[in-house]
């Protein structure tokens, strides 16, 4: 597969470049060293690499603005970075030579309890502002499974997801407002505290616009409420029609679960040999749901729950029986990825979408990719959602092998568009999936989408040769990333 | 210009602020409307894209108005998939009609804002109108997922898609949202919509004085009742009587009938008398639920103006604006899980009035956006106040994307065109 990418972008004068910077950020916060360069070279997504000429890691978001307008002047484009853990290759150093990571930016500048409301800065981690709350008994929604690790600012970028955005929404239905430094320096908050916005709604655009429309340094995020009661659910089924079926009639009964998680044979054989959680693991398929709410109702709820499972064919239902054995469960389900590296020596992972009620065509898809390649496939997915994430098991020393792996995702992501879903469901379109993006969507809804980047970034300095394909020099992509955290 | 969609109706009946247009096209789909827009931008043009109109007192009176495009031939209910919880509607369709639609399937859609019989989703998406479930279950920008809309010049786009979960490409429903038809004229729209509660209770109590009021329906939310709507409402002289609390509850029969403990718990410890306890399908609850949703459409006002901040901050700004407004005839309500107060009013200097209350606003960290205003303020009211520090950026948005000025001009804020 070919495919086209921008042509790099060297620094003209690095030394001086870096002088500036330096002056700016203190030497400490400035890597240009080739060693320490080598750990941004990628993120999430390992495919690709491009060591930078030029990593940076400001402080404040004066510091930021500095940097940025210093970069403008040179005429050097630059990626913004957080924690890099994305999946789809934004953080690539390609072809912008210079990252500024904003993963020391920290600060959690103001919480107002009572309003919900909680502004932090971009580097702040996710889990972290859950934990500022919690004992005020709110919570922040949107809970990636790299959330212990990811950044808010990355989140932004990506609108991130996470097994309870069924229930609570993504990260742009938790996001008030952001601190933007646009590609020439200025800075401009958008939005704010005030849930009823004035003119257009930019902060909207700016999320999920994976660092192409400038940096954000600060985001205004929205709490939510503990919920009183929290009951989860293992159900265990003999093939994953029947637990797709069960989806199906959860969602039809009118149950908003908080979480519809599932996971396939190949998965949940993996799952259980790393964590030892008791799962079966002649099971075709298990179901880890998710309710909460008032305590009143959630009980009648589970119990309608349960009862639909059964009738869908589910060998057992259980609830998990405290806080310890929820904890241990949902380790088992976010840690997923981990334990399938002890089923292949490589493996990669889709993330595509479609529409709840057409679980059972995508997997029966999967199934066929799976057997024309000759490839094993494990499913574990937001199934609430219909959020697909097939894992593709391969040997990444085998050439061959690694090319059928590479198509087999990109048949499972055009099945996707086939069946009425979508590329990308939470990943983003990074470099990774700029080909398919241009398959979901005609030339002219990308051209309305460059028309709006170019508002922010007339130049094309913010992560310039992501998301759309942009004419440049070919680059072939011989093997899909080897691992993924989900 | 295509004659087939040329309509007979007089121009007059779709004028805006004043301004009428010189003709009214109403396109039967989507590729007729994107010829109408063509045809537009190619005369060197303006339109302003309408469903029924209903809301068009809101934003400025377009600077220049040759077409009123109206969308109500677009009403197609293209996809509804109940169990895939999404829904595809043209954007002609009413609130009123999706409403009965996903009933069917015990559904909703829940946005309540004003008239849902004659709002169209185009009207809905393009001023981003919000009603009182607002506070609890979000605005439009939550519950859009996809969008088809023509360009400046006539071109379809489309952003988004029918999946719950979707981050291919730019969020351009975000931009959409609440453009007031200057960016866009939408023509599609998905939604996700929800599973409507199975059981809704309306409760409505009398309160002695605003205060009271105040501290009963505010405390709903940190008491976390989980009310679906809290509405407060009571005359800008507070020698008129104290205030009305409307609160609505929603969910299994067992949340509910805790949720209604809590609730009159509360209003009894405040001093508030239930006035009516009910089934929110009741006539009576249905009569206080419209009354609170159509509060601003039938107000008899000269001036109706809302103000917005966070929660907490709503009881100060409000008694001050209250009593800025206090020599004046008229009504308010307030939504204390929103932190949103609407003031309706009669009053002889209304620009003295508006301008006390944008000082009011820069005092409490709030919005004001003006809703309504006296014919002799047109040309000079300011409808959002205060203009963001993102203005230039806004302006540049519509530039890009409208440089002839097409769509609507001068409508949104900072009259951009």
């Amino acid at each position: 597969m070919w495919y086209r990418r921008a042509v790099s972008t060297s620094i003209a004068s690095p030394a001086a470049l870096t002088k500036e910077l330096a002056a700016i950020v203190g030497p400490d916060a400035v890597v240009d060293a080739r060693a320490a360069l080598t750990v941004y070279e990628c993120d999430g997504y390992t495919i690709e690499r491009a060591v930078p000429e030029l990593v940076v890691l400001p402080r404040t978001t004066d510091e930021v603005a500095r940097v940025v307008r210093a970069a403008w002047r040179a005429g050097v484009p630059f990626v913004p970075r957080g924690a890099g853990t994305g999946l789809s290759g934004g953080c690539l150093a390609n072809p912008a030579p210079l990252v500024i990571c904003t993963s020391r930016m920290r600060t959690i500048r103001a919480i107002d309890l009572e309003n919900r409301r909680l502004i932090a800065e971009a580097g702040v981690v996710n889990a972290e502002v859950s934990r500022a709350v919690r004992g005020a008994g709110l919570q922040y929604a949107p809970d990636p499974s790299s959330q212990n690790a990811c950044t808010i600012g990355g989140n932004v970028a990506e609108n991130s997801g996470g097994p309870h955005t069924l229930k609570y929404g993504v990260t742009t239905n938790h996001l008030l407002g952001v601190e933007l430094v646009l590609p020439d320096g200025d800075v401009i908050p958008l939005g704010g505290v005030v849930d009823d916005g004035l003119g257009y709604d930019l902060t909207g655009v700016v999320c999920g616009a994976e660092g192409t429309m400038g940096i954000v340094t600060a985001a205004t995020l929205r709490l939510v409420p503990l919920p009183e009661a929290v009951t989860t659910m293992l159900a265990v089924f003999a093939t994953v029609a029947e637990a797709t079926s069960t989806v199906s009639a959860i969602i039809g009964a009118g149950i908003v679960p908080a979480a519809l998680e599932m996971m396939d044979r190949t998965i949940v054989s993996a799952v259980e040999a790393a964590f030892h959680f008791g799962f079966p693991t002649d099971a075709g398929a298990v179901l880890i749901i998710e309710i909460d709410g008032d305590a009143a109702g959630l009980d009648a709820s589970a119990t309608r729950i349960e009862t639909l499972c059964r009738e869908h064919g589910a060998a057992s239902v259980r609830r998990a029986a405290d806080e310890a054995e929820r904890l241990a469960l949902w380790k088992s389900r976010k840690r997923a990825f981990g334990a399938v590296g002890r089923l292949a020596p490589s493996y990669c992972t889709q993330d595509g979408v479609v529409p709840r009620t057409r679980l059972p065509e995508i997997l029966e898809r999967i199934e066929a990719a799976s057997a024309r390649h000759g490839l094993r496939i494990g499913n574990v997915f937001h199934a609430g959602d219909g959020n697909i994430h097939p894992i593709i098991l391969y040997d990444e020393r085998d050439p061959a092998e690694s090319a059928r792996a590479l198509s087999a995702g990109r048949e499972i992501l055009l099945a996707c568009l086939e069946l009425g879903g979508s590329v990308t469901g939470e990943h983003g379109i990074g470099v990774e999936k700029m080909h398919e993006l241009g398959v979901a969507f005609g030339p002219d809804d990308l051209t309305r989408m460059q028309q709006v980047r170019a508002v922010f970034d007339p130049e094309q300095r913010a992560n310039p040769g992501k998301i759309f394909v942009t004419p440049g020099v070919c680059i072939e992509q011989r093997a899909p990333r080897r691992r993924a955290a989900l | 210009m295509t004659g087939a969609v040329v309509d007979a109706t007089s121009p007059a009946a779709w004028a805006i602020g004043g301004v009428a247009p010189v003709r009214v096209v109403r396109p039967a789909d989507a590729a007729e409307l994107a010829t109408a827009v063509a045809d537009v931008a190619g005369a060197g043009a303006a339109l302003v894209p309408l469903g029924r109109g209903a809301h068009r007192g809101l934003g400025h009176a377009p600077s220049r108005y040759d077409v009123a495009l109206v969308t109500d031939r677009l009403d197609a209910i293209r996809d509804h998939q109940p169990a895939d919880m999404t829904v595809t509607v043209e954007a002609g369709v009413t609130l009123a009609v999706l409403a009965t639609v996903l009933a069917r399937e015990q559904q909703w859609l829940p946005l309540d804002p004003a008239l849902p019989a004659d709002t169209t989703i185009g009207g809905l998406l393009a001023a981003d109108l919000a009603g009182p479930l607002a506070g609890s279950q979000g605005r439009v920008r939550d519950f859009v997922i996809g969008i088809s809309a023509v360009t400046a010049t006539g071109i379809v786009t489309r952003a988004g898609g029918r999946v719950v979960k979707n981050v291919a490409g730019y969020d351009l429903m975000k931009l959409y949202v609440g453009s007031l038809g200057t960016l866009a004229v939408i023509t599609e729209a998905t939604f996700k919509v929800r599973p409507r509660p199975a059981e809704q209770r309306c409760l409505v109590f009398a309160a002695p004085s605003r205060a009271a009021a105040w501290a009963f329906g505010g405390g709903l939310l940190v008491d976390r009742v989980g009310a679906l709507s809290v509405t407060v409402t009571g005359a800008l002289d507070e020698a008129e009587g104290g205030a009305t609390v409307v609160v609505r509850l929603g969910g299994d029969a067992a949340d509910v009938a805790v949720a209604r403990t809590r609730v009159a718990a509360s209003a009894q410890r405040l001093g508030a008398d239930l006035g009516l306890d009910a089934d929110a399908d009741d006539p009576a609850a249905r009569a206080h639920l419209d009354r609170a949703r159509d509060f601003t459409a039938r107000a008899d006002a000269d001036v109706v103006a809302r103000l917005a901040s966070l929660p907490a901050r709503l009881p100060p700004l409000l008694a001050a604006a209250l009593a800025a407004a206090g020599g004046s005839r008229g009504v308010w309500q307030a939504d204390p899980l929103r932190g949103v107060a609407h003031l309706a009013f009669a009053t002889t200097t209304p620009e003295l009035a508006l301008a006390a209350l944008a000082t009011i606003a820069d005092a409490h960290g709030a919005h004001l956006v003006v809703e309504r205003w006296p014919a002799a303020l047109a040309s000079h009211v300011t409808v959002w106040h205060p203009l963001p520090p993102a203005l230039p950026l806004m302006t540049r948005m519509k530039r890009a994307l409208d440089p002839a000025g097409t769509l609507a001009p001068g409508r949104f804020i900072g009259r951009i065109s």
